[in-house]
């Protein structure tokens, strides 16, 4: 590489990291906690465990648990259903004062699908709550995803940009040697060894995590398209007044799609996933490959009639299979604790990068003051090796 | 593996090999088990705890035997 190469690298790595850091070791240290919500959830008592009951009870009626569940918040109405993914016996029912709130006042009720017996109700303000908050958007709405979306875009580019800069920055040392010469060398070397350990890694959790800052305007776009063209027969009714048995229609949509599971339901009205007249049910398959896409089964609200299912299109797709892979959670307990010791070592990445920026600016202003040469080349020597 | 450290940089080669060795074992080993996790259940777990852990311990071993070669 010339050195006018390494020095325009250079540029970019440290310019991407620059703007991007705080934010992203912000999204590293709200994301440790949410690695484990599900365990820190039931430890703190926010969810209580479900009652032993023997193997094969079963589920209750579903138009109770959300009775039961939206009771929970007087004069609200029901949004969506969720069935849990990895504790088959709770529901979580995803309630709102109106149809058209804002979905920050949307709460959650956690209930034991066989007894519909309240389990939790994470209160707002809570300390995960809050993690995700900052996580997810840092309370401001899809603006705010939209920019950490950015910032994750400039991470990957920094990203790559520091692989380009590790060969020139190696070429004279073994992988894995840390100099003890001096603070900076010592720093330098752990800021390349730690980033080149996590490499896959971090690319991966940052670009699938951009991806999910574009879920709630993928979901508007389909809704806009295909979603529109499946309820066009609906087009000239007034909106529902008051949906049909929500059993009914979850058994409308299980009868036709034999071997696939619930994953979640939006009610009629709902502001995402439907439209003012049908509950759609989400199918997911059972094999952990097909376990995260789904096949949306549209049903009248009132008569429990499927009248259109269709495949999902590629970037919601897309958006699906990304989602573990942002999240960690699709290996057992081993895997997440993989991933918290990962972003461990991508805080320490992160605050090195951030440490050597200000040491180099230090010793340059020194640099100029004494007129002495720095000790450790701010960019990599560019003479050729012998 | 060449794991012992020259503390006298100026003579080594300059080979493509010798500095990309190392990553592109651990980003191979990190893909296959990002990946082995999602497609099964089971023994693929197992398969990917094994794989994206080696980048851990690896880690752990550099960063360990510097506090030992700074302790003696």
């Amino acid at each position: 590489m010339t050195p006018r190469a390494i020095k325009a690298w250079s540029k970019v790595h440290t310019w991407t990291s620059l703007i991007s850091t705080l934010f992203l070791l912000m999204l590293c240290l709200t994301g440790l906690p949410l690695i484990f919500h599900h365990e820190i959830e039931h430890l703190t008592g926010e969810t209580a465990e479900p009652a032993a009951l023997p193997a094969g009870t079963p589920m209750a009626d579903l138009d109770r648990i959300v009775a039961v569940g939206t009771a929970r918040f007087p004069g609200y109405v029901p949004h969506y259903v969720v069935w849990d993914r990895d504790e088959a016996e709770l529901v979580h029912v995803v309630v709102s004062p109106t149809y058209t709130s804002p979905v920050t006042d949307n709460r959650l009720v956690t209930l034991d699908g066989r007894t519909a017996e309240v389990l939790g109700q994470p209160e707002p303000g809570g300390f995960m709550h809050v993690m995700l908050q900052l996580h997810v958007d840092m309370f401001a709405g899809l603006p705010g995803k939209l920019f950490l979306g950015a910032m994750g875009i400039l991470f990957a580019v920094a990203i790559v940009s520091g692989v380009v800069l590790y060969a020139p920055f190696m070429r004279r040392l073994d992988f894995g040697t840390v100099r003890a010469s001096s603070s900076r060398a010592r720093w330098l070397d752990l800021h390349n060894l730690l980033g080149a350990v996590t490499i896959v890694w971090a690319l991966v959790v940052g670009l699938t995590g951009t991806i999910n800052t574009w879920a709630e305007l993928m979901i508007g776009y389909w809704q806009k398209t295909e979603l529109a063209e499946m309820v066009r027969p609906y087009a000239d009714k007034p909106p529902l007044a008051q949906h049909g048995s929500v059993q009914a229609a979850v058994d409308a949509a299980r009868a036709v799609t034999p071997g696939k599971t619930t994953f979640f339901m939006a009610f009629p009205k709902a502001p995402y996933y439907t439209d003012q007249h049908h509950f759609v049910v989400f199918m997911r398959g059972e094999t952990p490959l097909t376990a995260r896409l789904m096949t949306p089964v549209l049903v009248d609200g009132e008569t429990a009639t499927v009248t259109a299912t269709r495949e999902l299109p590629w970037y919601l797709t897309a958006l699906l299979v990304s989602q573990p892979l942002h999240f960690g959670d699709y290996g057992g307990m081993p895997l997440k604790i993989i991933w918290a010791v990962l972003d461990v070592i991508t805080i320490v990445v992160l605050g090195s990068g951030l440490y050597l920026w200000i040491a180099r600016r230090r010793s340059r202003v020194g640099v100029r003051r004494v007129a002495a040469p720095d000790a450790i080349p701010s960019a990599p020597s560019t003479q050729p090796a012998e | 593996m060449s794991v012992t450290t020259s503390r006298r940089p100026a003579v080594r080669r300059d080979s493509a090999a010798r500095i990309w060795a190392w990553p592109i074992a651990l980003a191979v080993l990190s893909s296959a088990g990002l990946l082995a996790a999602l497609v099964g259940d089971g023994l693929l777990d197992i398969v990917s705890w094994l794989t994206l852990g080696v980048p851990v311990a690896v880690t752990a071993w550099f960063v360990a035997r510097r506090q030992r070669a700074t302790e003696r």
